[in-house]
Protein backbone atom coordinates (compact mmCIF):
# COMPACT_ATOMS: atom_id res chain seq x y z
CA UNK A 1 0.00 0.00 0.00
CA UNK A 2 1.82 3.33 -1.19
CA UNK A 3 2.19 5.69 1.91
CA UNK A 4 0.90 8.48 -0.38
CA UNK A 5 -2.45 7.07 -0.97
CA UNK A 6 -2.59 6.08 2.57
CA UNK A 7 -1.71 9.70 3.81
CA UNK A 8 -3.45 12.11 1.76
CA UNK A 9 -6.75 13.94 2.54
CA UNK A 10 -9.23 15.10 -0.96
CA UNK A 11 -10.58 18.28 1.08
CA UNK A 12 -13.96 18.96 -0.43
CA UNK A 13 -14.99 22.49 0.55
CA UNK A 14 -16.43 25.95 -0.34
CA UNK A 15 -14.30 28.03 -2.46
CA UNK A 16 -16.00 31.00 -1.24
CA UNK A 17 -14.34 33.98 0.21
CA UNK A 18 -17.08 33.99 3.25
CA UNK A 19 -15.39 30.28 3.93
CA UNK A 20 -11.64 30.85 3.78
CA UNK A 21 -11.18 30.54 7.47
CA UNK A 22 -13.12 27.29 7.64
CA UNK A 23 -11.07 25.82 4.76
CA UNK A 24 -8.05 27.22 5.76
CA UNK A 25 -8.65 25.84 9.40
CA UNK A 26 -9.04 22.69 7.84
CA UNK A 27 -5.93 22.48 5.43
CA UNK A 28 -3.78 23.37 8.33
CA UNK A 29 -4.82 21.08 10.83
CA UNK A 30 -4.27 17.94 8.00
CA UNK A 31 -0.67 19.31 7.69
CA UNK A 32 -0.41 19.68 11.44
CA UNK A 33 -1.03 16.04 11.61
CA UNK A 34 1.05 15.03 8.99
CA UNK A 35 -1.37 14.49 6.25
CA UNK A 36 -1.50 15.70 2.76
CA UNK A 37 -3.67 17.41 1.84
CA UNK A 38 -5.34 17.66 -1.87
CA UNK A 39 -7.94 19.38 -3.78
CA UNK A 40 -9.22 21.19 -7.25
CA UNK A 41 -7.31 24.13 -6.60
CA UNK A 42 -3.87 22.64 -6.65
CA UNK A 43 -3.64 22.65 -10.57
CA UNK A 44 -4.95 25.30 -12.74
CA UNK A 45 -4.69 23.56 -16.06
CA UNK A 46 -7.72 24.88 -18.61
CA UNK A 47 -6.89 21.90 -21.05
CA UNK A 48 -7.94 19.38 -18.17
CA UNK A 49 -11.69 18.69 -17.88
CA UNK A 50 -13.07 19.53 -13.85
CA UNK A 51 -14.51 16.23 -13.70
CA UNK A 52 -11.41 14.07 -14.68
CA UNK A 53 -9.20 15.66 -12.49
CA UNK A 54 -11.81 15.37 -9.79
CA UNK A 55 -11.82 11.69 -10.27
CA UNK A 56 -7.86 11.65 -10.41
CA UNK A 57 -7.94 13.21 -6.82
CA UNK A 58 -10.08 11.36 -5.51
CA UNK A 59 -8.65 7.71 -6.52
CA UNK A 60 -5.44 8.92 -5.33
CA UNK A 61 -6.91 10.24 -1.76
CA UNK A 62 -7.93 7.31 0.93
CA UNK A 63 -8.75 9.92 2.97
CA UNK A 64 -11.97 12.80 2.38
CA UNK A 65 -13.01 15.51 4.44
CA UNK A 66 -16.47 16.81 2.64
CA UNK A 67 -17.79 20.08 4.26
CA UNK A 68 -21.80 20.47 2.90
CA UNK A 69 -22.76 23.60 4.80
CA UNK A 70 -22.38 25.51 1.48
CA UNK A 71 -26.05 24.98 0.57
CA UNK A 72 -27.37 28.52 0.01
CA UNK A 73 -29.39 29.50 -3.10
CA UNK A 74 -26.73 31.49 -5.19
CA UNK A 75 -28.07 35.39 -5.24
CA UNK A 76 -27.38 35.67 -9.33
CA UNK A 77 -29.02 32.60 -9.95
CA UNK A 78 -31.61 31.53 -7.08
CA UNK A 79 -29.95 28.35 -7.45
CA UNK A 80 -28.40 25.89 -4.64
CA UNK A 81 -24.35 25.16 -5.53
CA UNK A 82 -24.27 21.32 -5.94
CA UNK A 83 -21.07 20.59 -6.64
CA UNK A 84 -19.95 19.68 -2.63
CA UNK A 85 -22.84 17.06 -2.83
CA UNK A 86 -21.72 15.52 -6.16
CA UNK A 87 -18.23 15.26 -4.85
CA UNK A 88 -19.19 13.46 -1.97
CA UNK A 89 -21.12 11.34 -3.93
CA UNK A 90 -18.46 10.59 -6.61
CA UNK A 91 -15.89 9.51 -2.88
CA UNK A 92 -18.58 7.48 -2.03
CA UNK A 93 -19.20 5.32 -4.98
CA UNK A 94 -15.33 5.05 -5.33
CA UNK A 95 -15.18 3.16 -2.15
CA UNK A 96 -18.16 1.27 -2.67
CA UNK A 97 -17.71 0.39 -6.38
CA UNK A 98 -13.74 0.44 -6.52
CA UNK A 99 -10.89 -2.42 -5.99
CA UNK A 100 -9.79 -3.30 -2.58
CA UNK A 101 -7.68 -0.20 -2.88
CA UNK A 102 -10.72 2.09 -2.72
CA UNK A 103 -12.31 -0.18 -0.33
CA UNK A 104 -9.74 1.26 2.40
CA UNK A 105 -11.51 4.99 1.84
CA UNK A 106 -12.40 6.39 5.07
CA UNK A 107 -14.33 10.27 5.19
CA UNK A 108 -15.48 12.66 7.60
CA UNK A 109 -18.45 14.51 6.48
CA UNK A 110 -19.05 17.97 7.79
CA UNK A 111 -22.20 20.18 8.01
CA UNK A 112 -23.04 23.15 9.51
CA UNK A 113 -26.00 22.43 12.16
CA UNK A 114 -26.97 19.11 13.48
CA UNK A 115 -30.02 17.28 10.72
CA UNK A 116 -29.66 20.49 8.60
CA UNK A 117 -28.57 17.87 5.92
CA UNK A 118 -31.41 15.68 6.21
CA UNK A 119 -33.47 18.50 4.90
CA UNK A 120 -31.45 18.55 1.29
CA UNK A 121 -29.47 15.23 1.00
CA UNK A 122 -31.76 12.65 3.47
CA UNK A 123 -29.84 10.00 1.55
CA UNK A 124 -26.99 9.93 3.71
CA UNK A 125 -28.60 9.89 6.64
CA UNK A 126 -27.18 6.29 7.87
CA UNK A 127 -23.67 8.30 7.74
CA UNK A 128 -22.39 10.13 10.65
CA UNK A 129 -22.59 13.96 9.96
CA UNK A 130 -20.69 16.49 12.00
CA UNK A 131 -21.84 20.08 13.02
CA UNK A 132 -18.68 22.27 12.91
CA UNK A 133 -21.29 25.41 13.39
CA UNK A 134 -18.68 27.53 11.60
CA UNK A 135 -16.05 27.52 13.96
CA UNK A 136 -12.67 27.20 12.92
CA UNK A 137 -11.73 25.81 16.37
CA UNK A 138 -14.43 23.34 16.24
CA UNK A 139 -13.29 22.34 12.47
CA UNK A 140 -9.50 21.82 13.80
CA UNK A 141 -11.18 19.29 16.50
CA UNK A 142 -13.15 17.10 14.59
CA UNK A 143 -10.75 16.81 11.90
CA UNK A 144 -8.07 16.00 14.13
CA UNK A 145 -10.27 13.34 15.96
CA UNK A 146 -11.14 11.60 12.79
CA UNK A 147 -7.70 11.94 11.53
CA UNK A 148 -6.49 10.02 14.90
CA UNK A 149 -8.88 7.47 14.06
CA UNK A 150 -8.23 7.14 10.59
CA UNK A 151 -4.41 6.32 10.83
CA UNK A 152 -3.86 5.01 14.53
CA UNK A 153 0.01 4.50 13.11
CA UNK A 154 1.27 8.21 14.03
CA UNK A 155 0.78 10.35 17.01
CA UNK A 156 -1.00 13.99 15.48
CA UNK A 157 -0.71 16.93 18.34
CA UNK A 158 -4.19 17.46 20.25
CA UNK A 159 -6.74 19.77 19.17
CA UNK A 160 -5.44 22.60 21.57
CA UNK A 161 -2.13 22.25 20.45
CA UNK A 162 -3.27 22.39 16.47
CA UNK A 163 -4.92 25.74 17.58
CA UNK A 164 -2.21 27.05 19.06
CA UNK A 165 -0.24 27.13 15.98
CA UNK A 166 -2.80 27.65 13.68
CA UNK A 167 -3.25 31.36 15.21
CA UNK A 168 0.41 32.08 15.27
CA UNK A 169 0.45 30.60 11.99
CA UNK A 170 -2.42 33.49 10.82
CA UNK A 171 -0.41 36.08 13.39
CA UNK A 172 2.59 35.57 11.47
CA UNK A 173 0.92 35.45 7.53
CA UNK A 174 0.10 38.77 7.95
CA UNK A 175 3.36 40.64 8.28
CA UNK A 176 5.20 38.18 5.83
CA UNK A 177 2.91 38.81 3.26
CA UNK A 178 3.23 42.61 3.89
CA UNK A 179 6.54 42.50 3.49
CA UNK A 180 6.33 40.20 -0.05
CA UNK A 181 3.65 42.60 -1.03
CA UNK A 182 1.28 40.27 -1.00
CA UNK A 183 -2.69 39.70 0.91
CA UNK A 184 -2.97 36.87 2.70
CA UNK A 185 -6.03 36.13 1.94
CA UNK A 186 -5.21 36.24 -2.01
CA UNK A 187 -2.63 33.17 -1.60
CA UNK A 188 -3.53 30.63 -4.19
CA UNK A 189 -3.66 26.93 -2.93
CA UNK A 190 -0.35 25.52 -3.24
CA UNK A 191 1.15 28.50 -2.16
CA UNK A 192 -0.87 28.72 1.18
CA UNK A 193 -0.13 25.12 1.89
CA UNK A 194 3.98 25.65 1.67
CA UNK A 195 3.23 28.36 3.51
CA UNK A 196 1.48 26.27 6.20
CA UNK A 197 3.95 23.24 5.97
CA UNK A 198 7.06 25.59 6.14
CA UNK A 199 5.61 27.37 9.19
CA UNK A 200 4.86 23.86 11.01
CA UNK A 201 8.62 22.41 9.90
CA UNK A 202 10.13 25.91 11.44
CA UNK A 203 8.53 26.19 14.87
CA UNK A 204 9.41 22.37 15.32
CA UNK A 205 12.81 23.40 14.56
CA UNK A 206 12.84 25.97 17.30
CA UNK B 1 4.43 -3.77 30.17
CA UNK B 2 6.03 -2.60 27.34
CA UNK B 3 5.24 0.20 25.98
CA UNK B 4 5.66 1.33 22.27
CA UNK B 5 6.01 4.91 20.87
CA UNK B 6 4.51 6.20 17.91
CA UNK B 7 6.23 8.11 16.08
CA UNK B 8 5.42 11.40 15.64
CA UNK B 9 3.91 12.81 12.83
CA UNK B 10 6.26 14.34 9.91
CA UNK B 11 5.05 17.53 8.03
CA UNK B 12 4.59 16.70 4.33
CA UNK B 13 4.98 19.72 1.66
CA UNK B 14 3.85 18.77 -1.41
CA UNK B 15 6.18 20.12 -4.51
CA UNK B 16 3.36 21.77 -6.30
CA UNK B 17 4.00 24.76 -8.53
CA UNK B 18 2.79 28.18 -6.63
CA UNK B 19 3.40 32.10 -7.59
CA UNK B 20 5.52 33.51 -4.89
CA UNK B 21 9.20 33.37 -4.41
CA UNK B 22 9.52 30.57 -2.18
CA UNK B 23 13.43 31.26 -0.63
CA UNK B 24 11.93 34.97 -0.19
CA UNK B 25 9.11 33.69 1.61
CA UNK B 26 11.09 31.64 4.01
CA UNK B 27 13.76 34.10 4.51
CA UNK B 28 10.38 36.52 5.24
CA UNK B 29 8.69 34.37 7.31
CA UNK B 30 11.34 33.09 9.84
CA UNK B 31 12.33 36.92 10.35
CA UNK B 32 8.63 37.81 11.33
CA UNK B 33 8.50 34.65 13.97
CA UNK B 34 11.89 35.64 15.00
CA UNK B 35 10.91 39.12 16.14
CA UNK B 36 7.77 37.51 17.84
CA UNK B 37 8.95 35.30 19.74
CA UNK B 38 11.81 38.03 20.74
CA UNK B 39 8.73 40.65 21.52
CA UNK B 40 6.89 37.60 23.68
CA UNK B 41 10.32 36.74 25.82
CA UNK B 42 10.78 40.52 26.38
CA UNK B 43 7.42 40.80 27.19
CA UNK B 44 8.03 37.68 29.46
CA UNK B 45 10.86 39.57 31.00
CA UNK B 46 9.04 42.85 31.67
CA UNK B 47 6.24 40.88 33.52
CA UNK B 48 8.68 38.81 36.09
CA UNK B 49 10.19 42.68 36.67
CA UNK B 50 6.90 44.03 37.91
CA UNK B 51 6.20 41.07 39.52
CA UNK B 52 9.62 40.83 41.45
CA UNK B 53 9.08 44.82 42.31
Amino acid sequence: MPAKYHRSVFINAPFDHTHWDLFHAMVFTVMDCGFEPRCALESDDGSQVRIEKLFGIVEQCRLGIHDISYTALDPATALPRFNMPLELGIFLAAKHYGNPRQRLKNCLILDSEPYRYQKFISDISGQDIRPHQRQPRLIIQLVRNWLRSADKKIAVPSDAAIWLHYESFRRDLEPTCRRLGLQADNLIFNDFIFAAGDYLRTIAAT
Amino acid sequence: MKTVKKPYREVIIPRRPGLIDRAKWRRAMREVIKQRLEGEREQRGQGKLAHAA
